[in-house]
């Protein structure tokens, strides 16, 4: 059942105000607000404010995010990694919307730059969430290649280029969690909704010239769950950091599983 | 320690952007219809067989309330008709890129705005 509302122990409180030196000393002070929250004690989640000076760093929001670190509050937690949109493990809410922090220039953002861990998501610390259902969902499709027998010249299962490029915007995807963690019925469904992330990928399969099991996939994802709380939103396509169209996607799902019918 | 974990916020914080506004308008409307449409199926049938408490009811509402109703059901109708062709046109894999949505989605509310401009500007 949807939950539009934060129970009692969810509900962010406010928080603390910090800054990174005297405010006159600060040549371009940017503010960013951060979700906290440590298991550790019995306090509820809070936002803290830390006002920075943008020149004393990289442009984008996660080098200002680990300057915060490394500088003013080593207890704050957030997962990173390449720092150049290719891991997808910064993603996070910044000023209302999914994005990698890795690929957000600071200077881009009007006023406070709010961050908030991945929307409607168990928080484990700070801005780091628990994935694990999102990663269920992903298993659940089988992403792999699914064939009877090998080819009889012993070699690689082969494409033709046309087939290959049918691929193209389906592949690219980094599993950030930005499109199902945007989506208000991936919140209201968290356990038998699919999510957008997961039906790319499904139809990634589905399209794939090589894979076998066409037919098995479709009727495993021709659920009024698993795909059909898809209502094309389309909140997943904006949210995409790669620019994906996870919306598109499900729509050729649907489209298959109609003419399966 | 083993503190459950707090949920993060969702609706609270996400931008309301074009693409979520239009579809829970979409939805809202789609509600408005399907109580307004019972709540007119159950005036007709009152209107019929028991045309004097239906006069009396009826001339007992003042007109400002009678007109903004017909204007938020008409509002819905019209609404949910146009969004709903966008819809029909999704099923069909015709406008799903991200710029042809928005445009679309202008367009719904362009339309939107001249259709119950012509409506009420006649009958008003």
């Amino acid at each position: 059942m949807a939950e539009f509302f934060l129970n009692k122990h969810s509900v962010v409180k406010q928080g603390e105000h910090f800054y990174a030196k005297p405010t006159g000393e600060i040549k371009q002070p940017k503010t960013f607000a951060i979700y906290r929250w440590n298991p550790d004690d019995d306090k509820n989640p809070c936002i803290n404010r830390y006002t920075i000076d943008l020149s004393d760093m990289g442009p984008k929001i996660l080098d200002a995010i680990i300057w915060i670190k490394d500088n003013m509050d080593s207890s704050i937690s957030f997962r990173r990694s390449c720092r150049e949109g290719v891991c997808g493990s910064c993603s996070m809410n910044i000023s209302g919307v999914n994005r990698l922090a890795c690929l957000e220039s600071s200077a881009d953002y009007a006023g406070e730059i709010r961050i908030n861990p991945l929307p409607h998501m168990p928080v484990v610390k700070d801005l780091v969430t628990d994935m694990q259902s999102f990663y269920d969902h992903y298993s659940e499709i089988e992403p792999w290649l699914q064939t009877s027998k090998a080819p009889a010249d012993g070699r690689e299962h082969r494409q033709s280029p046309a087939d290959r490029k049918k691929l193209d915007g389906l592949y690219e995807c980094i599993l950030c969690a930005c499109c199902s963690t945007s989506c208000p019925s991936y919140w209201w469904n968290p356990d038998k909704y699919l999510g957008p992330a997961a039906l790319l990928q499904a139809y990634r399969w589905v399209a794939d010239s090589r894979d076998e099991e066409r037919k098995k996939r479709l009727k495993y994802l021709d659920d009024k769950f698993r795909l059909y709380r898809c209502h094309t939103i389309m909140n997943c396509t904006n949210a995409c950091p790669k620019d994906l169209n996870p919306a598109k996607a499900i729509a050729e799902l649907k489209q298959e599983i109609n003419q399966l019918h | 320690m083993h503190q459950e974990k707090p949920t993060s916020p969702h609706l609270q914080i996400y931008k309301p952007q074009l693409t979520s506004l239009l579809s829970i308008s979409h939805r809202f409307c789609g509600v408005v219809l399907l109580l307004g449409t019972i709540f007119l199926c159950i005036a007709i049938t009152i209107g019929i067989m028991y045309p004097q408490l239906w006069d009396s009811f009826y001339q007992n509402i003042p007109n400002w309330i009678t007109t903004l109703v017909a204007i938020a059901f008409s509002a819905a109708l019209i609404y949910h008709w146009l969004n709903g062709i966008r819809h029909l046109l999704w099923d069909k894999l015709i406008g799903l890129e991200l710029t042809s949505v928005y445009r679309s989605g202008y367009v719904v509310i362009g339309m939107f705005i001249i259709l119950m401009i012509v409506l009420w500007g006649v009958f008003l």
